[in-house]
């Protein structure tokens, strides 16, 4: 071969080469990862707002929220919005979508729960949907890489309960979820932000483990039945002032009463100050305080 | 187009995009340089993302398990060995006070999780130093070097190293942009991981990856994941992740002494 | 060999860029500040914002009230035709979406910004109504003027004619060419076009006195005019025969027609439900909608019932909880005029 034709092939193969070993600054998310993730409790009492950076509407929403709403035949089978994945207790099972003449990834998908449906994350740039478009419960996620983080954006979502205590947010929430993976850790890391009902974004963590076990990538089926609630058109829900839960996280674990209703402040250090005059360390523990019964 | 010209393409395509990928190779001893040629580049001069500056915690988790110290015997979703039920359902701040034991839960594996402020600083090339304002602690995180002998302390001794992870065809792997920090602290002393006396003993071995992540409004968000085995305490191991955000200054540090009950 | 340098230079800087970009490096800030959403655009350029919901059935925002359309060989059915100024508009929008004439119009209530429309859609549109064999030419006039000059048919219940027309001797509130050609006294009014039955629900006394929900049964998709508003408190024209008891039926009414997809829970599917104002609805949204309109009613029930008065119940804030999302100090609609809506039109018995 000619020695200009042979640099030339020679060039190209390097470009190729390059191209493919530069742009593929990503990792492979699929299989599926159990939680291990040692957080306590998801706070389990009907008031308490601890730790989210709520407003006085939230507030007032979740005050007035009777966890018999969850009864109502109507709501059994709503589920969570996509948050739910760094708040609940299940692993997920995430998968690619690839298109079969590039390889190239056209979406990754998080396998459903009970409670929870699919997340699938768009990567083929499109753009997200009309404002006036319908929210499913899925909500609508787009995604991009940085570097080895799977960073994805999700708007349309319905509205839901921060808590299962009723804290809400609004159909105008939107999150972005980053997935890091270190080893066959996975640690994701999500950021809500709503401006109905947050004074600042809400930032949550959860943790999985790589494991051969195949987890289920759907949900059981969800039939509603009468559990006892309100009939047509009755709403459980507490009047203004009358919640009877409010002191039960002072009572228990002697929490000041203003920090269980949560804010802003109360996310910050130097909010325990604030606390350390008003705490009275209880003696012992005598509520939810893990271990063997005692 | 002529092979000359091409030949110039291709250097240019090569000065731009290929630095990064060599430096991380000499910077992790990879086939190192011959003597005489170019020094290898530090763990700061390679480092994927930017630790350095105050940081505050942020706490929506574990609310009242960190804002607060919980009542003696309140472990609630935590897996412990009898062992370690029987230690925490003894606790005795007063008898810790009078043994000089006011530390024992601002360890390494705890004092991530306690709420305040940390600042980061490169005390060398090779060193990243973080000090937390709560219980005014200092953890030493040392690239590439063998960990110092000596007494157990409560921060332990820690070994430093960017997470890599894969790599392209036929590359080496290298820090993608925004990797992780990932720190492996041994030679502790036994303390608390939480305030009212939840423990881990000093064969525990903890791992933590330290990730720095944008947040919208320009803000920056520190991602700290705990990782602790301590098989005698804890059949599973334990693991978390701790939320700081970024200040632009030193505003809010407040150093303050340890304490057995707050 | 100039040009081959610079061309040589060109080819790396773009190949350069190209490896940047997809490698993750981004030159925007960002996720949020690449996500843009669709009928953002279409706004920007003018045009009105369509949401295909089936393969025959849209939504179209931005021209005063929400508009739905199917299409099908049978002709376009448009209920509602939003507001006079953007009628041309709205009628070339439907001309791209559906290949047959707009066949009718079906309007939910007598609001301007639902039946403004009504002469450019319908004059856009081609009756069904023909004439053939002997006596068609003599009796063309009369079909003029049954069909309004062959334009589409326009359907309505009974009190939306009554509102758009007015007594002798008194202004209309609109011109003639935009009433309704077929009007309705009976609760239930149905046709069958395009494959599927249509059925117009008369809802009383919700919104107002003459509301009606169209329901496109296979398309399995309910247009609720201005019953439902997602973006505000429920509109209650209490001077014209609206109550918080009718809306709350309405509501129901409606979350007893929409299926959600259950017991198949994971996957988005079941009815979609097109409110006069604000974005798509399904089943759930339907029950959150609802339920604050019922909390907030009780609300105020159990203030009245305590004997306070209208001005000390608005005091209060009945509606804290939802102010952000749906409540207004100003406007055409405000929550003040919704607390008193409810409050004049409670009934007064004490249990729920």
């Amino acid at each position: 071969m000619e020695r200009s034709a042979r640099l030339r092939s020679g060039l190209l193969v390097l470009w190729v080469f390059l191209v493919g070993s530069l742009a593929s600054a990503q990792v492979d998310l699929s299989g599926s990862w159990v939680p291990r993730d040692s957080r306590t409790g998801n706070n389990l009492n009907a008031v308490d707002y601890t730790g989210i950076p709520i407003n006085d509407e939230a507030r007032i929403r979740a005050l007035s929220y009777a966890p018999a709403q969850i009864s109502m035949l109507e709501r059994q089978c709503q589920g969570w919005p996509p948050y739910y994945l760094a708040i609940g207790p299940f692993g997920i099972k995430i998968w690619p979508e690839m298109e079969m003449v590039r390889g190239a990834t056209i979406s990754w998908t998080i396998g459903a729960w009970e409670d929870r449906l699919p997340t699938q994350i768009w990567m083929d740039g499109r753009p997200h949907p009309s404002r006036n478009a319908p929210h499913e419960r899925g909500g609508f996620t787009t995604g991009r890489w940085e570097g080895n983080t799977l960073v994805a954006y999700t708007t349309h979502m319905k509205a839901g309960a921060l808590r299962r205590n009723g804290t809400p947010s609004s159909d105008e929430a939107t999150m972005i979820t980053r997935f890091i993976r270190n080893g066959d850790r996975l640690t994701v890391f999500a950021v809500v932000e709503d401006p109905i009902y947050l004074t600042e974004p809400w930032m949550l963590t959860k943790n999985f483990q790589l494991d051969a076990s195949p987890l289920s990538p759907v949900g059981p089926p969800c039939t509603p039945a009468f559990e006892g609630a309100a009939g047509a058109g009755r709403v459980p829900h507490f009047l203004p002032e009358k919640n009877p839960f409010v002191g039960e996280l002072t009572e228990w674990f002697g929490v000041p009463r203003e920090a269980v209703l949560g804010g802003s402040e109360t996310l910050y250090p130097e909010y325990r100050k604030k606390l350390k005059d008003q705490y009275v360390r209880p003696e012992k523990c005598l509520h939810d305080c893990g271990g063997p019964a005692r | 187009m002529t092979p000359r010209h091409l030949l110039g393409a291709t250097l240019i395509m090569l000065a731009v995009l290929v630095p990064p990928a060599v430096a991380e190779g000499q910077g992790r001893g990879r086939g190192g340089p011959p003597p005489g040629s170019e020094p290898r580049l530090s763990p700061r001069q390679i480092a994927p993302a930017d630790l350095t500056g105050y940081w505050v915690s942020v706490v929506t988790e574990e609310w009242r398990y960190r804002m607060l110290t919980p009542a003696k015997g309140d472990y609630q979703g935590l897996q412990l060995s009898a062992e370690a039920r029987k230690i925490a359902d003894s606790w005795d701040p007063a008898a810790d006070e009078a043994a000089g034991h006011q530390c024992k839960s601002y360890g390494a594996p705890a004092i991530m999780r306690l709420p305040g402020r940390i600042h980061i600083v490169w005390q060398d090339d090779t060193t990243l130093r973080l000090v937390a304002d709560a219980g005014t602690q200092t953890r030493l995180f040392r690239f590439g070097l063998p960990q110092p002998a000596g007494p157990r302390t409560w921060q332990g001794a820690s070994a430093a190293q960017w997470e890599t992870l894969g790599g392209g065809r036929g590359a080496a792997p290298s820090p993608a942009p925004g990797a992780s920090l990932r720190v492996v602290t041994l030679n502790m002393r036994g303390g608390y991981l939480r305030k009212n006396g939840v423990p881990y003993s000093e064969d525990a071995v903890l791992t933590e990856y330290f990730t720095v992540a944008p947040l919208p409004s320009n803000g920056q968000a520190l991602i700290v994941t705990t990782v602790l085995q301590d098989p005698r305490f804890f059949p599973q191991p334990y693991v978390v992740s701790s939320v700081f955000k970024k200040q632009p200054d030193a505003s809010g540090w407040d150093p303050t002494p340890c304490s057995t009950t707050w | 060999m100039r040009s081959d340098a610079r061309n040589g230079v060109l080819a790396a800087v773009a190949l350069c860029l190209a490896v940047y970009v997809y490698s993750g490096g981004n030159p925007l800030q960002g996720v949020m500040a690449q996500t843009r959403l669709q009928g953002d655009d279409a706004a920007a350029a003018g045009d009105l914002d369509v949401i295909q919901l089936r393969p025959n059935v849209y939504m179209i925002a931005g021209a005063g009230g929400n508009i739905a359309v199917q299409t099908g060989q049978d002709g376009a059915v448009v209920v509602d035709s939003g507001s006079a100024a953007m009628g041309d508009l709205v009628a070339s929008t439907i001309r791209r979406l559906s290949e047959q004439p707009i066949r009718y119009v079906i309007n939910t209530s007598a609001e301007p910004d639902h039946v403004g429309g009504n002469v450019a859609v319908s004059k856009a549109g081609q009756t069904l109504f023909t004439l053939t064999g002997a006596g068609a030419a003599g009796s063309a006039a009369g079909l003029d003027g049954l069909t309004n000059g062959g334009a589409a048919a326009i359907v309505a219940a009974e009190g939306v004619i009554a509102r758009m027309s007015a007594p002798t001797g008194r202004v209309a509130a609109f011109p003639t060419s935009a009433w309704p050609t077929e009007s309705f006294s009976h609760a239930r009014h149905t046709m069958f076009l395009n494959g599927e039955g249509i059925e117009i629900l008369h809802q009383p006394a919700a919104h107002s006195d003459g509301d009606s929900i169209v329901f496109f049964r296979r398309s399995d998709v309910i247009v609720a005019g201005d019953i439902l508003n997602t973006t505000t408190l429920p509109m209650i024209d209490v001077e014209k025969g609206g109550s918080i008891q009718g809306e709350l039926d309405a509501l129901n009414r409606l979350i007893d027609m929409a299926i959600p997809s259950i017991p198949i829970v994971s996957r988005d599917a079941g009815t979609y439900v097109i409110p006069g104002h604000g974005r798509v609805f399904d089943h759930f949204d339907l029950v959150d909608y609802r339920d604050m309109v019922t909390i907030i009613r009780d609300r105020i029930r159990d203030l009245a019932d305590a004997g306070m008065t209208l001005e000390q119940i608005q005091a209060s804030s009945p509606a804290r909880g939802y102010m952000r999302q749906y409540g207004a100090t100003s406007g055409s609609w405000t929550t003040d005029m919704f607390v008193e809506a409810v409050y004049k039109t409670l009934p007064r018995e004490t249990s729920q």
